[in-house]
């Protein structure tokens, strides 16, 4: 497992919070076991990437937090996406996708 | 929207940091408990599934740290970081701040001061409406020079009627009435204003009313008064009913209807006691100088203005409209007008406006130049102790600071110095305010009250941001600039850097010294100057001499009663021990201020030129010249009996029979305009001015009431200083308010007469001597520095046989080539700026050799005193023990 870890490119894991924070608000462990699910395992989120990047989204006010009580009980603070984060989504979303359109026809190209 | 939202979380991160980063820790701590209990399901054991918990998590404070960084204020909270390692590092080394910070404060005090002075004089505008509109209005020349007379009504009416490109134009003048009071009478400073002066101005009274239409009209029907807030309170205790009450003044009662608001002290530099309709100068004054103010939207239409207004002046002056001054030829000169703006200050148009300037000028230069030095003085301290610390240095930079967060930490700390400087300045000002101006012992204007105001405060804080960056950036840029793995293995240093860092050092320490050098030479030149003209031979004994103001008038004498009363005074006086002889006068001997007159006609001389007979003239009393010691050659002086029986008479100098009546019999002239016959010859002496020889002089006395203010001269016969108290103490006894400020000594009356000369030469001498402490520490301080950097070199000379003295030889020539350098900028620059005292100095030349040749040799024992200290200290290191060092 640890050798199919792959390293995300830069600016990428803020798209995944954001699309993850998309299914509804969330704390940061669940946020990370979200992540490493929905990429079958394939990325693992670092925690000294992942609270950085959800700090830098809150002060860019993408996401915005409260506290919470968590499935077992536990007290813990729950991101959400804002409107504005919304917006970034769908905007890194299609940035994303001619990104890597193109570098699939780059790798294509024979 | 956005970016409120930004702000409203950085002062949240800003000023609940520790909130924040408790929340910081509780939401790692559940992402950790979290996980361990993932990893519980998964089957560990809880103790291990925490462990493993926390290793998947990582570095937890790293992860902190970055998060920490992503709020977006780490600027300002490194800022705080830093200001508290300042603070810290400050605290530690108490000795340095303390020198530092009082340093400066001294520097940053005398431009605040000064700079406060040119505050009150020029910058701060006047408490009235649109001050920067106000704008004087002088007679001039044709080409619009000012000749600085003040004109007659007649003038001002016709200015008023055609104003030109004024709206209106007010006028007021300066009159000497006496006030009644309850024992006598009293000379007050009062203004004759035009009926719309406060209207015009804008200056609503505190209380009751400013003057009317008709109060201005119909002469000597309306005699009312506007008093000023400071008489109101001295002499009503500020009583809410003052207005209706009376005062008296030159006999005429006059009612208050109104109170000036408190800062409103009037136009000009004098401050008025009170102020009173035009209509009323004929009871008050029969020849008053009037003086004009008018508005102009803004500066470019001053010119406009002032042409404008040539005519109208011509005119009036082809008509005979400035009486006094026609039959001296004057009337040419008043062909056109000067504007001056006067919004601002309190100067106005002071006839001794430029006097003032060249003043302030002049000390601007020595304060800036202090300031300099100090911070010179600071800067070289800074980079000692930012060497010392070069070790602590050299191991944050290997730890992986940069060099501009180093630079920008010292920096910091320079401008957290300068800021305790500035503060103390600050916490002086008033104190420092109240030195300089007692300095300026011939200022004759009311004393000066600096208000800390916002141009004050921008002053302080610009020359806080100037004088902190200025003195720690080079320091702190050099003292970084080395290689730390160098440094950490030897905490000496021998990198190529250190030549650069020498020149820095030694460039401080030169600079020093030549801004002391100048400071002194200009104080020595002073000195000099003034020792010059006091050593003058003023043909009497000028140091026998104490002389006692005195007021009869303010406890009830009047000139009926004046003459015998006096007698009787300078017969009590005479009687006290050690007094030899009393005199009086009614004009105070070489007090430096005189008159001159020019009667139409002499008896017994043709003018050979056209124009008036000019000649020096003094108003004395009654045995002023066998008090002063001066011997009356022919005839008599005049006595108390003279007085008594109002007996028109003169006595004439030497010079004046010379030249007026040579071969003539000059006892029993008359000189018909002045209505006096001479009666007696004194010797040449000089009496009013002492820097000037003597010149025709006539002496009379026929201004009775000149002697209810007389000056009482008292000849002791050994130091008149010895007889003040006896004498005063006895003026007690006759009557306690008879004596009118301080007896002094002629000598003091003297140096007062050299006025802006003696100041400079305190301001200059205090501030040299200080600038040369501070060099000479500073000096010090560079040479036992050298010292202890060469005592391995030291220590290998003498072990390899180099003598005791040749070891102080070096370290004593390496502080006088300093010297020397410093000498030969220092020089040519203070000869320079002695070309800016020129017109102060008399009897020496500004270029004058011995003191520059004084001062360079005092500076140069100073050095030398400075240096030995290091050097004895280089002498007796022992060869073993420093080799042994490290």
């Amino acid at each position: 497992m640890q050798k199919e870890k792959t390293d995300l490119l830069q600016g990428t894991l803020d798209m995944l919070i954001l699309k993850a924070l998309q299914l509804g608000s969330m704390h940061g462990f669940g946020i990370s076991v979200l992540i490493r699910q929905m990429s079958r395992e394939v990325l693992q989120v670092e925690q000294g990437s992942l609270y950085p990047a959800l700090y830098r989204l809150e002060e860019q006010g993408w996401i915005e937090s409260e506290w919470g009580v968590s499935d077992n009980n536990r007290k813990a603070k729950f991101y959400k996406l804002t409107p504005a984060g919304r917006k970034q989504l769908v905007e890194e979303r299609s940035n994303w996708e001619r990104l890597s359109a193109a570098i699939n026809t780059v790798l294509k190209t024979t | 929207m956005n970016s409120l939202h930004k702000l409203r979380l950085r002062f949240r991160a800003l000023f609940q940091k520790q909130k924040l980063d408790a929340q910081m820790d509780d939401e790692m701590r559940s992402h950790i408990e979290m996980q361990t209990q993932e990893n519980i399901d998964f089957g560990m054991h809880p103790d291990e599934a925490h462990y493993a918990a926390l290793r998947q998590f990582g570095w937890i404070e790293s992860i902190k740290e970055t998060c920490r960084d992503q709020r977006g204020v780490s600027w300002l909270e490194n800022l705080g970081r830093d200001l508290r390692y300042e603070v810290r590092q400050m605290l530690k080394n108490p000795g340095f701040t303390t020198v530092a910070v009082l340093t400066l404060t001294l520097g940053v005090g005398v431009n605040l001061a000064l700079f406060a002075m040119l505050n009150e004089l020029m910058l701060r505008p006047k408490p009235v409406a649109n001050p920067d509109e106000l704008w004087a209005i002088e007679p001039a020349t044709t080409a619009g020079q000012p000749i600085g007379f003040a004109v007659s009504r007649a003038y001002y009416e016709a200015i008023r009627q055609r104003p030109g490109a004024f709206k209106r134009v007010i006028g007021y003048a300066g009159i000497m009435p006496k006030l009644r009071t309850e024992e006598g009478a009293e000379i007050v400073y009062a203004e004759l204003v035009s009926d719309d002066y406060f209207s015009f101005l804008g200056v609503t009274p505190a209380l009751g009313r400013g003057f009317l239409l008709e109060e201005d009209a119909k002469p000597g029907t309306h005699n009312v008064a506007v008093i000023s807030h400071a008489f109101w309170q001295s002499q009503f205790g500020g009583a809410a009913n003052v207005i209706g009450s009376n005062v008296t003044l030159n006999g005429k009662v006059v009612e208050i209807v109104g109170v000036a608001p408190r800062e409103f002290a009037g136009l000009d530099f004098m401050q008025p006691v009170l102020w009173i309709p035009t209509s009323m100068e004929k009871l008050l004054d029969p020849h008053p100088n009037y003086r004009f103010v008018g508005r102009l939207g803004d500066q470019a239409q001053a010119e406009t203005a002032r042409v404008a207004l040539a005519p109208v002046v011509s005119e009036i002056t082809s008509r005979g409209m400035i009486p006094g001054y026609e039959s001296y030829g004057y009337a040419s000169l008043f062909q056109g007008v000067h504007l001056e703006p006067i919004g601002r200050g309190s100067l106005g148009v002071a006839s001794n406006r430029k006097e003032i300037l060249d003043f302030l000028k002049g000390a601007g230069i020595a304060t800036v130049l202090l300031l300099l030095i100090a911070g010179a003085n600071v800067a070289s301290l800074f980079l000692a102790r930012a060497l010392q610390r070069r070790k602590e240095m050299a191991t944050r930079l290997a730890l992986g600071a940069t060099r501009g967060a180093l630079v920008r930490q010292l920096v910091g700390e320079g401008i957290l110095i300068a800021a305790l400087g500035t503060a103390g300045a600050v916490l002086a000002f008033s104190w420092i305010g109240g030195t300089i101006t007692q300095f300026a012992s011939w200022w004759r204007g009311p004393a000066l009250h600096p208000v800390f105001d916002l141009r004050l405060f921008i002053f302080a804080a610009v020359s806080l941001l100037l004088v902190g960056i200025g003195f720690s950036l080079f320091p702190a840029l050099s003292a970084t600039n080395f290689q730390p793995f160098s440094s950490l293995k030897d905490a000496e240093g021998a990198d190529g850097s250190d030549r650069k860092r020498a020149w820095l050092r030694h460039t401080l320490i030169v600079a020093q010294i030549v801004g002391s050098l100048m400071l002194l030479c200009g104080a020595t030149l002073c000195l000099r100057s003034i020792s010059k003209q006091l050593a003058v031979d003023v043909g009497f004994r000028s140091d026998r001499l104490a002389i006692a103001p005195l007021n009869l008038e303010r406890i009830g004498f009047t000139t009926n009663t004046v003459a015998a009363q006096l007698a009787g005074i300078a017969h009590r006086i005479s009687l006290i021990p050690g007094v030899e002889q009393v005199g009086l006068s009614t004009s105070e001997p070489l007090s430096g201020r005189y008159s001159n007159v020019g009667p139409g006609e002499l008896e017994g001389y043709e003018n050979p030129e056209p124009g008036p007979i000019l000649f020096d003239y003094a108003e004395v009393g009654p045995d002023v010249f066998a008090a002063l010691g001066i011997p009356v050659l022919r005839g008599h002086e005049i006595g108390h009996t003279d007085i008594e029986l109002d007996r028109r008479i003169a006595l004439v100098n030497e010079s004046f029979v010379n030249k007026f009546w040579p071969g003539q019999e000059p006892l029993g002239k008359r000189v018909q305009s002045l209505d006096v016959e001479v009666v007696g010859v004194v010797k040449d002496v000089r009496y009013s001015r002492f820097v000037t020889a003597p010149k025709p002089m006539m002496f009379t006395m026929r201004w009775k009431e000149g002697l209810l203010h007389p000056y009482l001269l008292i000849r002791a016969k050994r130091d008149p200083r010895q007889v003040i108290s006896g004498v005063r103490a006895e003026l007690a006894r006759i009557h306690p308010k008879l004596l009118q400020g301080e007896i002094c000594t002629l000598r003091d009356t003297m140096k007062n007469a050299l006025g802006i000369q003696h100041t400079a030469l305190r301001i200059l001498g205090i501030l040299g001597g200080l600038a040369l402490t501070l060099s000479v520490i500073g000096t010090y301080g560079v040479m036992a520095y050298l010292v202890t950097r060469r005592t391995r070199e030291i220590g290998l000379r003498i072990a390899l046989g180099a003598t005791r003295g040749a070891v102080m030889k070096l370290i004593l020539t390496a502080g006088l080539r300093l010297g020397f350098i410093a000498l030969a900028i220092g020089l040519p620059l203070a000869i320079g700026a002695a070309g800016i005292l020129r017109h102060q100095l008399a009897g020496i030349s500004p270029f004058d050799p011995p003191s520059f040749i004084v001062v360079a040799s005092c500076v140069l024992i100073a050095l030398i005193c400075a240096c030995w200290f290091p050097a004895r200290r280089a002498a007796k290191v022992e060869p073993m023990e420093t080799l042994r060092y490290e």
